[in-house]
């Protein structure tokens, strides 16, 4: 059993995680910004983070940059559905600045999951 | 006639003094007013005693009184006794027969007096005895005879004065009447020479042979010469023969014809050299005995009025030849007085023709109240003209548009006079610049689609992980019914908030309405927000901020265009930012005086909703703020905007009567205020009420080529108590309809299909069944307007996928129109 934290601005989406992740055996932690995230970061331990990008107040690629700021060794899978807007492809910079992985609304579940599980292994 | 006025007082009294002091007797003329005219030795107890005493004088007065009465019954002497004591005596004084005064005399006795009546008076009224006795004894003692003789004497006397002086008098007033008609004449006269002088025409007179025998000034200046130098001569001493021969002409032939004779001559002034137009009457002129006395000639200056009539004719000529329309008709009636040949040529009518009819008649679009009302501020003298479009028709039937000009002008009967432009050609021009507008604005919109469809892909790949997430949950925990229940929910609630996105980005993108309904502008700001949040990168910061009086406030809007506004200042707001910064929207509600409102704009004082977009960017140049709102201006790049966005959101705020505002300060950033009337208490309405779900029993056929979804309409229509028939096929629906067209009450038919497609079924169903409602789903809604379904027959068109809230309520929609 792993301690996830899930940060997504979309509730449904946040209760459709932490119920997968709890049949796979997790403890799932949710928060709704990167601002409330990271507050329960640095009071918990987490054995994994999976973050959406775009969401209001503190936004997910600078959650990572701060989250991998206090614990570089912490395993981040970045969430989007925005894809390419504008000049920037958020995914790919996510990966670029620490994110050991990505996946593109909508994704299944069976991917998520058999991605949490390699993070986890590895 | 008084007696004063016709005879010499002065003499008679004279003559009187002396009798007087010959025989000691009194004398007195008192006319018939009883005025004293003179009185002659009055005695002193009289004088000094019974005149002076109140009560004695009021006895002479009585006395006075009561033998004047006596007189004028008596033809002869009156003899009587006064109320102190004395005799008296009168005669009537008559001037041929008539009485006009009377003659006195008196203040004596006729026997001695009784001396002890006297000392008793003396008493009684506190008189001074021995002066009274003193004055008592110088009163005669006349006798009868004496006194007879003398009276005779009098009147006789006295009628021989009043019958001379009437005489005198008689031939003063003769005299005088011939003076006075002498002096009448010398004045009736001069008035005449005046009347004559002072008239503006020339006059004249001449004999039958020509001979001037008067003439007036103006005249005079004719000649050049003075009258008495024309009297006596004739035309030949004074003008060229040729022109004295064209008088004598009309001379004589006024006198053949014994009736006044006219024409218009040139003339020339002697004295000045100036010519002038005469309009000359001759009139032969005859004496009292009916002797012909000659010619009267008057001459009148028209020079002046001649030009403004040619002025005025050539004036009318043009107007009439003018191919402007002009026309003028009857205040009261309507009907044509006259109409300009422009006019006439353009509606194809004769004059002949258009005197028959009213302007209302050639006004296809405008009832005679319609047009009564129109003019109201011209009749009531409001406005002096007034000018309003409207449609002409022409003979042939064909109209065109006019721009009508107005006007009233007074007289009997008061006249309209209309002049018309033909706006056929403003017409088209404006119709070709409001299209190519509207194209311009569709291609900006466009632009900003192309940047909502970043902001829309995040929403929806969202909402799709959302039932994707959910899917696999009801997938795995098929055998908890429960279970499945709540993700087969959610999933519907994302489905339907993806389904909600889609249709807002396609009425963003679709063509111009101008449909305005009361909304909530709150919640148009905050979709708006939600759909930018994605858009907008993630470093700019949004401060949304709302009053509590701004939270229910209501607008008369179209939301598609105020949205459209908001994303146009959002947008430039991040773009004036370089993508870092805060975004402020804030909502407000406040009171404006028209004094708070910017002069340019035409908003009436009242309650206004404020919305504020703020942001902390590069601010606009001074020498710009006042250009932003001109189309094309533009700070960006070609490939980066057309320049249309401000222009487009001031032309939508100022649609929705409200005003734009806009301050800025470089470097620190621009704060845009948009400023709408807010809805009055009566005019909002419910928004957000309780959709119930609406049921009914009819019979309805539901085509739909996806078989599942034709059983969920089966399943969906049943459930509210409909009886149903699914087919998959719009070629089954149709036989099925042909075979017995009132088998079903309603159809509700898929657009996309194989075979026919919606709209060719509904086109043919209509020929079968021109009543049959028929609801168009369809998954594009810009592809066909509502409009264009509805020409072919359609009753109703929805966007899928439909809940089944909105289906029972467009169903029962289309039965109950």
């Amino acid at each position: 059993m792993a301690r996830v934290l899930v940060v997504d601005d979309e509730l449904q989406l946040r209760e459709v995680l932490k119920e997968v992740l709890e049949d796979s055996g997790h403890k799932v932690i949710l928060a709704e910004d990167g601002n409330k995230g990271l507050k329960l970061f640095t009071e918990q331990p987490f054995d994994l983070v999976i973050t959406d990008l775009i969401m209001p107040d503190k936004e997910g690629l600078e959650f990572i940059t701060e989250i991998l700021k206090n614990r570089p060794e912490t395993k981040i899978i970045a969430i989007s559905g925005g894809g390419m807007v504008g000049p920037a492809d958020y995914l790919k910079t996510a990966e670029m600045l620490g994110a050991r992985m990505s996946l593109e609304k909508p994704f299944s579940t069976h991917d998520l999951i058999a991605g949490v599980e390699r993070l986890l292994s590895s | 006639m008084k007696f004063s006025e016709i005879v010499n007082i002065d003499d008679l009294e004279r003559l009187c003094e002396d009798f007087t002091s010959m025989t000691g007797m009194v004398t007195a003329i008192i006319d018939l007013d009883g005025n004293i005219l003179f009185a002659t030795g009055w005695q002193d107890i009289c004088t000094r005693f019974h005149r002076a005493n109140p009560i004695t004088a009021a006895r002479c007065r009585e006395s006075d009184t009561e033998l004047s009465g006596k007189v004028k019954k008596n033809e002869g002497v009156t003899v009587y006794k006064c109320k102190n004591g004395l005799i008296d005596v009168a005669v009537p004084i008559k001037v041929r027969g008539i009485h006009v005064a009377n003659f006195f005399t008196g203040q004596f006795f006729l026997d001695p007096p009784d001396q002890d009546y006297f000392i008793q008076q003396a008493e009684d009224f506190g008189f001074d005895k021995d002066a009274y006795l003193k004055a008592l004894s110088k009163v005669p003692v006349l006798s009868q005879e004496a006194v007879d003789s003398a009276m005779a004497f009098f009147s006789h006397l006295a009628r021989l004065f009043g019958e001379m002086g009437l005489a005198r008098k008689e031939l003063e007033d003769a005299n005088m009447d011939a003076r006075l008609e002498s002096t009448r004449f010398e004045e009736s006269e001069k008035r005449f020479r005046l009347l004559v002088n002072t008239i503006p025409d020339l006059i004249w007179l001449k004999n039958a042979d020509g001979v001037y025998l008067t003439c007036n000034h103006v005249f005079e200046r004719f000649f050049g010469a003075k009258e008495a130098d024309i009297v006596g001569k004739t035309d030949y001493d004074f003008i060229d023969r040729e022109l004295a021969d064209f008088f004598r002409e009309h001379d004589c032939k006024a006198m053949a014809a014994g009736k006044p004779s006219s024409n218009e001559e040139w003339i020339t002034f002697a004295d000045d050299g100036h010519r002038a137009l005469l309009y000359t009457t001759k009139m032969p002129m005859h004496a009292t005995d009916g002797t012909l006395i000659g010619v009267l000639g008057i001459g009148r200056d028209i020079t002046e009025r001649k030009k403004a009539e040619e002025q005025v004719s050539r004036f009318s000529r043009v107007v009439e030849q003018s191919l402007n329309e002009i026309y003028m008709f009857d205040a009261e009636t309507l009907k044509f007085v006259d109409v300009n040949l422009g006019a006439r040529n353009n509606l194809g009518y004769s004059l002949e023709e258009l005197k028959q009819l009213t302007a209302i008649d050639i006004k296809p679009r405008m009832t005679r109240e319609e047009f009564i009302r129109t003019v109201a501020p011209l009749l009531d003298g409001r406005k002096e003209n007034i000018v309003f479009t409207t449609e002409h028709q022409r003979k042939d039937g064909s109209c065109y548009p006019v721009e009508v000009h107005l006007q009233i002008v007074p007289g009997h009967p008061p006249l309209f006079v209309a002049i018309i432009l033909d706006i056929t050609q403003r017409k088209e021009d404006e119709k070709k610049r409001l299209e190519l507008e509207k194209e311009l604005r569709q291609k900006y919109k466009m632009e900003a689609v192309g940047v909502l469809a970043g902001g829309m892909a995040h929403n929806f790949n969202n909402n799709l992980a959302i039932i994707l997430g959910n899917l696999e949950l009801a997938q795995m925990k098929s055998n908890d019914p429960s279970t499945v229940k709540k993700h087969l929910d959610l999933c519907k609630t994302a489905l339907f908030r993806s389904r909600d996105l889609v249709k807002q980005i396609l009425i963003y993108s679709r063509q111009e309405e101008n449909e305005k309904k009361p909304i909530k502008a709150q919640d148009v700001v905050v979709e708006t927000l939600g759909l930018l949040r994605s858009t907008i990168p993630t470093t700019v910061v949004q401060d949304y901020r709302i009053t509590p009086t701004a939270q229910n406030a209501q607008i008369l809007a179209n939301a598609s265009q105020l949205q459209e506004v908001l994303i146009n200042l959002c947008t430039n707001a991040v773009h004036a930012m370089g993508g870092k910064g805060t975004l402020g929207i804030s909502l407000n509600t406040l009171w404006l005086d028209r004094v708070d409102i910017p002069l340019q704009y035409q908003s009436l004082s009242g309650e206004y909703l404020q919305i504020r977009v703020e942001d902390t960017g590069s601010g606009i140049l001074p020498e710009n703020l006042e250009k932003i709102f001109d189309p094309f201006f533009t700070t960006k790049s070609t490939d980066e905007g057309t320049g249309m966005g401000l222009a487009t959101v001031r032309s939508i705020v100022e649609q929705h009567e409200g005003f734009i505002d806009v301050q800025s300060v470089p470097s620190q950033g621009t704060v845009f205020v948009l400023y709408f009337p807010l809805l009055k208490e009566e005019q909002v309405e419910s928004v957000g009420k309780e959709n119930p779900l609406l049921t009914g029993s009819e019979r309805i056929l539901f085509v739909d080529d996806e078989e599942m979804l034709a059983e969920m309409g089966e399943n969906m229509l049943s459930e509210l108590g409909y009886r149903v028939t699914a087919t998959t096929s719009s070629l089954a629906a149709l036989e099925m309809v042909r075979e017995a067209p009132h088998a079903f009450n309603l159809v509700i038919t898929d657009q996309t299909m194989p075979g026919l497609t919606g709209i060719e079924l509904a086109r043919q169903l209509i020929k079968i069944r021109a009543d049959l409602p028929i609801i168009l789903c369809t998954g594009y809604s810009s592809i066909i307007a509502t409009e264009d379904a509805k020409l072919c027959g359609i009753s109703e068109v929805c966007m899928k996928p439909l809940s089944m809230i909105e289906l029972s309520q467009i169903v029962r929609k289309c039965f109950n129109m």
